[in-house]
């Protein structure tokens, strides 16, 4: 029963840990980016 | 023991898809308020901008910069240090967040705040240092310009980020789209998504019939998975290392993420704990019904 909502989250899980694989990197980069355009010294 | 009949299978395979629904939807929901209170709460943002840290740290940037002024054109900083309070920094450190939220949230672009450096003219103006080294065509002109300079210098540090291509980009947006209505609508995500939540929680009770008990194992295994969510995404979030970007770029304003974090910490920690509890709470019930079902 206390397997639930593992069960519940873990394709939730799967998905975002996918998408963190194949995107994260360029998640970061884009950030990266944007705060070098927008954060001044 | 009075038996009762065990769900049918079908029934249990469109309960446990409707508890899928409904754990995205929670996750959805809450992750959707946190956004619009980021992207709406004053308040959020004022604590993080007055935090004692921050302020010190842009007091002495203040500081370092009127001195550079000072010495680049010979004038004493006392001049302009006095009319540079705490207070006056932290009202301005105010304002500037208040533009922003009435850009963002009302699509109203307000004139920026600036510095209030009356009487430091008057001051350049007594100070003989600076005095002589000038001939007195250009006393005026160049007092003018530092007090400018000195005001930038101080906006600057109350924002470490380009107001004036925040400010640019803002109005891009505002010329196609109304950036007013876009915030209405964000707003009424959260709703939409909780509404969603009573949906597939009905529906998951409906497939049950009078097992009610039973379904608080579908919707509690949906709320403790929506807790468990939550804190995969935060920690993910703060994965990103965000605040040690920022850091490379301005110490300030990563104090102020630093801040912003710590305060998010604790709501989405104690929601996550709270659907968590809820959840424990709904599916525990649950198993008395099953004892009682036929074998």
């Amino acid at each position: 029963m206390w397997l639930t909502p593992v069960l519940l989250a873990l394709p939730f899980a799967a998905a975002v840990g996918y998408a963190v694989a194949r995107y994260g990197g360029r998640i970061q980069n884009l950030i990266q980016v944007a705060i070098k355009l927008v954060v001044t010294k | 023991m009075k038996k009762i009949k065990m769900p049918s299978a079908g029934a249990r395979f469109f309960a446990a898809v409707c508890a899928l629904i409904l754990t995205a939807c929670l996750t959805g929901t809450l992750a959707s308020l946190l956004g619009v209170q980021i992207l709406t709460s004053r308040d959020l943002h004022e604590q993080a901008a007055l935090a004692d840290d921050v302020v010190d740290l842009q007091m002495e940037t203040i500081r370092e910069k009127i001195g550079g002024l000072a010495e680049k054109d010979h004038f004493s900083p006392e001049d302009i240090l006095p009319l540079v309070t705490r207070e006056k920094v932290e009202q301005l450190d105010r304002e500037m967040v208040g533009w922003w939220m009435d850009a963002l949230e009302k699509g109203r672009m307000a004139e920026r705040p600036e510095f209030d450096l009356r009487g430091a003219r008057d001051a350049l103006l007594a100070d003989q240092a600076f005095l002589s080294e000038l001939d007195e065509m250009t006393i005026s002109i160049t007092a003018d310009r530092i007090v400018r300079d000195a005001q930038t210098a101080i906006r600057g540090s109350a924002v470490q980020y380009r107001d004036t291509l925040v400010e640019a980009g803002l109005k891009r947006v505002r010329d196609h789209i109304s950036l007013s209505q876009i915030m209405d609508a964000l707003k009424r995500v959260p709703l939409a998504g909780a509404m969603s939540c009573v949906l597939a929680a009905g529906v998951i009770a409906l497939l049950m019939s009078r097992r009610i008990l039973t379904a608080g194992q579908y919707i509690g295994g949906a709320f403790a998975a929506a807790g468990l969510l939550c804190i995969l995404l935060w920690i993910l979030v703060r994965s990103l290392n965000l605040q040690g970007m920022i850091a490379e770029a301005s110490l300030a304003l990563s104090l102020q993420t630093a801040h912003l974090r710590g305060r998010l910490n604790l709501e989405v920690f104690g929601t996550a704990a709270v659907l968590l509890l809820l959840g424990a709470a709904m599916m525990v019930p649950a198993r008395k019904e099953y004892a009682k079902y036929a074998k």
